[in-house]
């Protein structure tokens, strides 16, 4: 105890708390002895507390974790008191805490939260680049966050958003998601046996849920070189909330400005997200909406040839679900949805005899439904049981644009279709424990998939040992409709049967390590072209194994580090024989590494080596009034990838406001990443296009 | 909790982290590169490097002395250094040689009306060796101990002749057809033919006394066959449809042909030759085509060049072409495939 004689008399006393280590600011309390008031310091350590009356106060100044300080303050007469009150850390003796609860197991579910993915280097704080770093999944190219599960093809995910069905989640193959990072509370990614919730996929899952109404107003400003991103949440009453954000990209604009790119406009996005939330007695509504509107009008020279394409498009979703907790074993959830997406695609490409070939692509499509998911967990058991009922419209014209740049056969074919029709499904599921040593899930989903005229069945179970380490086994069936632009046709559904056993084991508290085998069977996947018509008589497999070891965001250390290894053959488009797939990638080792540091410093460091991907190089010509390439009938790859990038931000305080600045530095050693090879117009030439070069990333947040 | 630092070390960690990220922000600055340099594709370019006025239709070769054959005469030349070619011998033929072939020590000259010719192709002393008298020998083509000889009046017919006793050559036997033999090869025992009916017969000749045979490509009114070569299992036909064309064919162990590839070309191939790694076509233009078979199966136009001639023959040794165009002066060209420097 410490006795502070100022006999400067006052009648405000302020001052401000600190470590006297590191001299952060402290969020303590003071305790004023005399008139047992507590008063808590604002997040920059200040306290201030008006109007005492002239006496002699006794403070205890304290913060869990410190050593409390105590002072004496003798006011005399009204004036103004500053103090500065450093405090002394000190350990915090814990009992050892035995605990009966059992940590939940889920066989390929993977989870990131939002400020997980906002620190991960190079992600750029997009979902689709965050989930990069998950085992087994890898992605196309630096510019794109197209993703690919397990060497499976892009359409085989599914991207949900809030339990509903995004359309459109990526701008132009992926250079960005619709998604704004701040509207995300988290995401779950269910890769191999999906639960029977999710269907209509058959690599995996993507689940991104919102954050949840604030009870308190806040914002979010931020820009980058890349985009700006604008994020507001305010209750407007006890029970009423809305939420809104906006951003647009900006790269196309900066990059030409600044001569870096020449002759290549990229593409723009825009993207409107709006949630209203209700609380009642009756239960939790909330109606949500996603506006995603792009543009491009791409021009790319060589060889004194040039390359036109231009993109537009604009997709809506919309939703409204209610979530009522009935009883305590009781819970529902309805969603009623409606999404529509309008592409409009035009390219134009040299033939190498002095003419162009063009080609035109329309897209219109709409899909809307009703579902209902209903928990009950009367204590020994666990059902699940859902159903939902939907339709959707296609409306598709012209060639496959992307195909008129590989001249794959003739340009002059195309997928000419207008079709809709209904679709629905129903699932159960049932979790429960066999002697104490499992948790056992068992479920069974029917779907009727559009143009389809029997049902399809999936089971799906799955197996957990209660005991660390935690070994797994999952098994289950999966059916997914193809994209919808070959369904202009009869087809088969998608069908994949996953395998999946391995073992999880929590090192210490926040320290995850998982070793996990798996193995696919597909069939009836989707090959042939470039005629106008499309088989969907393919097989494949897939199959590998995966090491990940990750320490949480808990503490000042955070990261993981993972190595995958995998083989994935599919039917060759050209043949019926069985090929290695395009997007198949043996090797992957990912990992990052994260610390918080003193000061409000943050870094990073992420490394990614991987084998590159396979392609058909061509290695000839073919034609009569223009040049056509000629692939080869055999693979071969690229060289390997690789790629470090780091990343530091430093929060500050600005007009009461939070903020930070950060710098990501992608692709540090310039490696250079080859994405593919472009060619001539008589395909004598070709030069490899890179990925990201080194460049640099700032930008700033403003939290208000 | 953080550790005990001094005052003085956080300041200069903080410039120090400053420094570094400044400094690596502004390098990254100055070099961005999206794309490479062109490469060539197959690292290969055609250069016409030669031009000889030595007239002919056909070149064979046997190691660096090739055989020109020109109206009733055979010349030798010694073709060691492009640069510098030489005569070496000329043999004179009884008659017009028609077509020839070459085989161990010894050059079978197809003469017309006079039959075969078997020569000594010494080039120190060219001379025959025996004659054989068949009915307006036209090509010729030797394989083991036989040759395969298109004669007859309407040139439908191939004699086949034992030629085990080069001074001896015996008539075995022979086969007919019912249209104009256009083009023959022979290979691992299988005979080829090309008739101007558009039919494509390949016959099994283990036996030649008693040939047989083994497929006959349906006939198809759609396109018209023009020309063919054959490299180990795959024939490679030239084809006219609506537009120029090459079908790769492969031979299947139950004797049927399968198809491997198709392609279009920029114009008809009327000849066409074939090695283990390239394939050559003429068209009769000015345009020689390098075709690549490093997939046998899926055949590609590798290079293209155009001369100052209208090549009407032509054959691939080591890194040369050398084409023939008898009409022109000087007639012998030669094409080097260099490679290009990256």
């Amino acid at each position: 105890m410490s006795l502070l004689l100022l006999c400067v008399v006052s009648t405000i006393l302020s001052g401000d708390v600190y470590d006297i280590d590191t001299k952060d600011p402290l969020q303590a309390h003071v305790l004023i002895v005399e008139t047992d008031q507590i008063h808590l310091c604002n997040p920059q350590g200040t306290f201030a507390i008006p109007d005492l009356p002239l006496h002699t106060y006794g403070l205890i100044i304290s913060h869990i974790g410190y050593k409390d300080e105590t002072l004496t303050v003798v006011i005399q007469q009204p004036d103004t008191i500053k103090i500065q009150v450093g405090l002394s850390s000190t350990p915090i003796d814990v009992e050892q805490v035995e605990t009966k609860a059992e940590r939940i197991v889920a066989p390929g579910k993977r989870t990131f939260t939002k400020e997980e993915m906002e620190v991960i280097p190079g992600a750029e704080k997009d979902v689709f680049r965050a989930i990069q770093m998950i085992p087994g999944v890898s992605a196309a190219s630096d510019y794109l966050g197209l993703f690919y599960v397990r060497g499976g093809e892009l359409y085989e995910n599914k991207v949900l958003f809030d339990h509903v069905e995004i359309l459109s989640p990526y701008h132009y193959f992926g250079i960005g998601s619709a998604f704004n990072v701040d509207l995300i509370e988290d995401f779950e990614f269910h890769i191999g046996t999906v639960p029977v919730r999710y269907g209509d996929a058959v690599s995996s899952v993507l689940l991104v849920n919102s954050r949840q109404a604030d009870t308190r107003q806040n914002g979010v400003v931020s820009i980058d070189p890349i985009e700006a991103n604008f994020f507001c949440s305010k209750p407007l009453t006890k029970n009423l909330s809305v939420a809104l954000s906006a951003k647009r990209n900006y790269l196309d604009v900066l990059l030409r400005e600044l001569g870096i790119v020449e002759g290549v406009l990229l593409p723009y996005f825009f993207d409107l997200q709006a949630k209203v939330s209700i609380g009642t007695k009756y239960g939790n509504f909330s109606l949500n909406g996603l506006h995603s509107k792009e543009g491009t009008d791409i021009q790319a020279s060589f060889a004194e040839e040039t390359v036109e394409l231009q993109m537009n498009g604009v997709s809506n979703t919309f939703w409204l679900d209610y979530d009522i907790n009935a009883s305590e074993q009781l819970s529902l959830q309805t969603y009623v949805f409606y999404s529509n997406m309008d592409r409009y695609l035009h390219g134009e490409v040299p033939t190498g005899t002095g003419s162009s070939e063009t080609a035109t692509e329309e897209y219109d499509v709409q899909k809307y439904g009703t579902y209902l998911h209903m928990e009950y967990s009367p204590g020994f058991v666990t059902l699940t049981i859902g159903g939902g009922i939907g339709r959707y419209e296609l409306m598709h014209t012209g060639p496959r644009i992307e195909d008129i740049f590989y001249k794959i056969g003739s340009i002059n074919y195309s997928l000419e279709g207008d079709t809709s029709d209904y679709y629905s499904f129903l699932y159960a599921t049932q979790r429960f424990s066999i002697l104490d040593l499992l948790n056992c899930e068992v479920g069974e989903r029917i779907d009727w998939l559009p143009a389809i005229k029997d049902p399809v069945f999936s089971p799906r179970i799955k197996l957990v040992h209660k005991k660390r380490p935690n070994l797994f086994f999952a098994y289950g069936h999966h059916y997914q409709t193809p994209p919808l632009e070959y369904q202009v046709q009869e087809y088969e559904p998608l069908k994949a049967k996953s395998l999946n056993i391995g073992v999880e084991h929590l090192i210490i508290p926040g320290l995850l390590g998982k070793i996990e085998y798996y193995k696919k069977e597909y069939e009836n996947l989707i090959r042939g072209y470039p005629t106008d018509l499309f088989f969907n008589d393919g097989t494949g497999t897939a199959s590998g194994i995966e090491f990940s070891l990750r320490k949480y965001r808990v503490g000042r250390l955070y990261g993981m580090i993972s190595y995958a290894y995998s083989l994935s053959k599919r039917t060759s488009p050209y043949d019926s024989t069985v090929v290695t797939s395009d997007v198949h990638r043996p090797h992957i080792l990912n990992a990052f590494l994260g610390n918080r540091l003193p000061a409000g410093f943050e870094v990073g460091i992420k490394l990614q080596v991987s084998s590159g991907l396979a392609y058909r190089p061509v290695i000839g010509r073919e034609g009569h009034d223009q040049w056509m390439p000629i692939y080869s009938p055999t693979k071969e790859r690229l060289p390997y990838y690789q790629r470090i990038d780091v990343h530091v931000e430093k929060e500050f305080s600005l007009w009461g406001m939070q903020g930070e600045l950060y710098v990501t530095l992608l692709n540090i050693t310039n490696h250079k990443n080859i994405q593919g090879y472009l060619y001539n117009g008589d395909y004598t030439l070709r030069k490899a296009i890179y990925q990201l070069p080194r460049m640099p990333l700032v930008g700033i947040r403003i939290k208000f | 909790m953080p550790h005990r630092t001094t005052q003085l070390k956080l300041p200069a960690l903080h410039i120090i982290m400053a420094l570094a990220i400044i400094s690596l922000t502004l390098t990254s600055c100055f070099d961005f590169e999206f794309e490479s340099p062109y490469e060539d594709i197959n690292g290969i370019y055609l250069e016409h490097v030669q031009s000889y006025e030595y007239g002919g239709t056909k070149l064979l070769f046997s190691g660096n002395i090739g055989y020109l054959v020109s109206n009733d005469s055979m010349q030798i030349h010694d073709f060691t250094h492009v640069d510098s070619i030489f005569l070496l011998n000329v043999y004179q033929a009884s008659y017009y040689i028609s077509d020839f072939d070459i085989a161990g020590a010894y050059a079978f000259l197809a003469c017309g009306i006079l039959g075969l010719e078997i020569v000594d192709r010494n080039y120190e002393q060219p001379h025959i060796v025996a004659s054989l008298n068949l009915d307006h020998a036209r090509k010729i083509r030797v394989s083991g101990e036989h040759a395969y000889v298109v004669t007859g009046a309407y040139i439908n017919v191939v004699d086949i002749v034992n030629i085990a006793d080069k001074s001896n050559p015996i008539l075995v036997s022979n086969i007919s057809f019912n249209g104009v033999i256009i083009h023959m090869e022979v290979h691992s025992n299988l005979l080829y033919i090309l008739l101007n009916t558009n039919e494509f017969h390949i016959i099994d000749v283990t036996d030649p006394i008693s040939p047989s045979a083994v497929y006959v490509l349906p006939y198809n009114d759609s396109l018209i066959y023009r020309s063919f070569t054959v490299r180990d299992d795959y024939i490679y036909l030239s084809i006219v449809a609506d537009i120029p064309g090459l079908i790769t064919y492969r031979m299947q162990d139950n004797n049927e042909l399968a198809i491997t590839s198709e392609i279009c070309c920029p114009g008809v191939f009327r000849d066409m030759y074939a090695t283990t790694s390239y394939g050559l076509a003429l068209t009769g233009s000015s345009y020689i085509f390098l075709l690549s078979l490093e997939y046998p199966a899926a055949p590609s136009i590798s290079e293209t060049i155009s001369i100052d001639a209208q090549p009407e023959y032509g054959i691939i040794k080591d890194n040369y072409i050398y084409v023939l165009a008898p009409t022109f002066t000087p007639s012998l060209k030669i094409i080097e495939i260099k490679q290009v420097d990256q």
